[in-house]
């Protein structure tokens, strides 16, 4: 090994061979540095020297990736064990010939599940008290992974994420858990108690999606110190597979929550309660799927199945909700409904007149909101196959005509400075949208266009529009790169053909 | 130095070797050792940093400089635009100094620096025949070819997939 070194005085050496100050680095420091590397490589670092020999024996951060395992340390000719055997031969070793000093966080990648290795596995974690655990890419089990009462009890980090749901076992309230990331999970209302109530008070960020939660009349999520709450696709067991409706309410009752993001199906109701500190919320619903409408009638969005959304000061809506605030499409009585507390709205359209209204009563109703933002959403490919369809939907969109109109609304009146338009495309109604917001946006300073359509130019649209004398309002059309919003563009999730 | 009221506050850093650097409170508190410095009352003199030398401690004011300029946290296009100046910066670096950011990063405790810099230590050691790490990194073998042999006999549960290395 080198001897001491005196950084300013020693002559410089060869680019070729760098003084070595790895080496010099105390051992916890060396575990971050390797703390990304997979265990393989961090055990074939004792090779390096002397000095390196005994690093991976207390390394806290352990790496299990059975692809990368497979691929470097696995020969298919002269194996007799299977590569997932072999993998998981690999990890005993590791855990075995280790030192047993406390183990920080294991993170493990194996696509080819075997359940009984990874509870056992658990039952490591638990005994080494474990912070942060991984388990990802596993294959569909029906027995489910099982964390022991220590392990519940220790956890603050936790992320699961399987290709086909997998069930999840929990014994005890994981009072330790900051961050808890679930994907394609299945959890009893027993388990999601566990996880997510009072008695996880460090609990601050949670991620679900694509699980099911069974068989509650209500999820109750009141972890008192929740910041972060992001809802996709949740489903109850058997609804599972109808895209579109979940039998259950949703209760947050979290004071320190910032945001809040719900993707999914309709609820049977929204319950935001005490939630002061909320900042921004997010809601796109999926429509009730064809031939299921009478069955979830009571899905729909009413005052009573919305509560808590004013605390927000940003709120955004996509289409379907939107919709629900149309007067013609909607019976619910929205009038004493107020967002009075929100300071900027985003709202998400389709070319058709029950959108535009659905807006127009949102911002009666949102009195307060100094930046509006509206994103039209693109029109459905319509398939060439279907002709009869075809012409029925050209019917449709051809009848769907919408023409500004002089109204005096609060918020436009008083309060709205700014407006952004995303995805103009130049049809007809999303130009007289823009006219009725010109026109009766009393205190606008500025607007900006983004033009969905990259052919065509501004000029083209608004000329032939006679747009009001807006020598106060700068209207801009900056470039920009068109976004697609993840769990959202995606043609499927949001089927809506008859509008 | 001291700050006026309402001026955005500018910080004094001197290194162990007596250099000095003005920094920007807002970017120097990305250092959570600074910012309790800070909390603690340093804030009206000099902030002194004894573990890092002046070489790395200008170094590490550009990063700070740099990720405190792009606004906006947890926005997806931030975080990229974070991402491609942490390769960037990272990117000239030797390994000497690389080293030498990861003591500065832990003694600053600046978890975001620390990661980076791993991760792209990390990733030159992945998978690499032992010749190579150690060629790279300066690591001088102080193993006899026995104990050399020894050692991996020991733990061979590990090389079996390895070729042969090329020597160095």
């Amino acid at each position: 090994m080198q001897g001491s070194l005196c950084k300013r005085s020693r002559t410089p050496r060869s680019k070729k061979y760098p003084v070595d100050r790895l080496s010099l680095l105390p051992d916890d420091i060396l575990h971050q540095v390797l703390s990304s590397l997979d265990f393989l490589d961090v055990v074939r670092t004792s090779v390096l020297s002397k000095r390196w020999r005994y690093v991976w024996t207390t390394m806290p951060y352990l790496n299990f990736d059975m692809d990368w395992y497979v691929q470097h340390n696995y020969d298919y000719n002269s194996e007799l064990l299977g590569p997932q055997y072999k993998f998981w031969d690999f990890i005993k070793w590791a855990l075995l010939l280790r030192d047993q000093s406390q183990i920080m966080r294991i993170c493990l990648y194996s696509d080819n599940t075997i359940t009984h290795q990874i509870n056992g596995l658990l039952r490591v974690a638990a005994r080494q008290k474990v912070q942060e655990l991984s388990i990802l890419d596993g294959d569909y089990t029906a027995y489910g992974l099982e964390f022991p009462r220590v392990l519940c009890d220790t956890l603050a980090v936790l992320t699961v994420n399987f290709h086909d749901t997998i069930p999840l076992r929990v014994t005890a309230v994981f009072s330790n858990i900051r961050s808890l990331k679930l994907t394609r999970v299945h959890i009893s209302g027993n388990a999601a108690e566990k996880l997510l109530s009072s008695g996880c008070a460090k609990l601050e960020d949670v991620y679900l999606e694509d699980c099911q939660v069974g068989d509650l009349e209500q999820i109750d999520i009141s972890a008192g110190n929740l910041k972060n709450l992001t809802i996709v696709n949740v489903c109850t067991l058997d609804k599972f597979w109808v895209v579109g409706c979940f039998d259950s309410k949703l209760r947050v009752c979290a004071p320190n929550l910032l945001s809040f993001c719900y993707i999914g199906p309709m609820l049977l109701g929204f319950a935001l309660v005490d939630t002061g500190s909320l900042k921004n919320v997010t809601v796109r619903l999926l429509r009730v799927p064809k031939g299921y409408e009478d069955e979830y009638k009571n899905h729909g969005l009413c005052p009573e199945r919305f509560i808590g959304f004013n605390n927000a000061k940003t709120l955004t809506l996509s289409t379907v909700v939107v919709k629900y605030f149309c007067p013609t499409y909607c019976e619910s009585q929205w009038d004493t409904f107020l967002l009075d507390n929100v300071n900027r709205l985003e709202l998400e359209l389709r070319h058709n007149a029950g959108y535009i209204e659905g807006l127009i009563n949102l911002l009666k109703l949102s009195p307060n909101i100094e930046v509006l933002v509206v994103r039209f959403k693109e029109d459905r490919q319509i398939p060439r196959s279907r002709k009869k369809s075809r012409k029925a939907c050209l019917a449709i969109k051809n009848s769907s005509t919408w023409k500004s109109r002089i109204e005096a609304i609060a918020c436009l009146s008083y309060h709205v400075k700014f407006i952004q338009i995303v995805d103009l495309d130049g049809t007809e109604i999303a130009l007289e949208l823009v006219k009725f917001l010109l026109q009766n946006g009393k205190v606008l300073e500025r607007m900006e266009i983004m033009i969905g359509n990259e052919k065509k130019k501004p000029n083209s649209f608004f000329q032939p529009l006679n747009l009001p004398k807006t020598s106060e309002v700068v209207v801009s059309f900056p470039e920009y790169a068109r976004r697609k919003i993840p769990w959202f563009d995606q043609g499927d999730s949001d089927p809506e053909y008859d509008d | 130095m001291a700050a006026e009221t309402g001026t955005p506050t500018t910080l004094t850093l001197k290194s162990n070797d007596d250099e000095r650097f003005s920094v920007a409170e807002s970017a120097a508190i990305l250092s959570v050792t600074i910012r309790n410095m800070v909390e603690d009352g340093c804030a009206g003199g000099v902030i002194p940093l004894d573990n890092v030398d002046g070489k790395t401690l200008a170094s590490v004011i550009t990063y700070m400089n740099g990720i405190s300029a792009i606004p906006g946290v947890g926005a997806a296009a931030d975080e990229e635009k974070k991402k491609s100046f942490r390769d960037k910066f990272l990117s000239d670096m030797d390994f000497e100094t690389l080293a030498d950011m990861v003591l500065a990063a832990n003694y600053l405790n600046m978890s975001c620096l620390m990661d980076a810099v791993s991760a792209k230590i990390a990733q030159v050691m992945e998978n690499k025949p032992v010749g190579w790490v150690r060629r790279k990194f300066g690591i001088e073998n102080d193993y006899t070819p026995e104990e050399e042999a020894a050692v991996k006999e020991e733990h061979k549960w590990t090389f079996e997939g390895v070729e042969t290395d090329d020597d160095i």
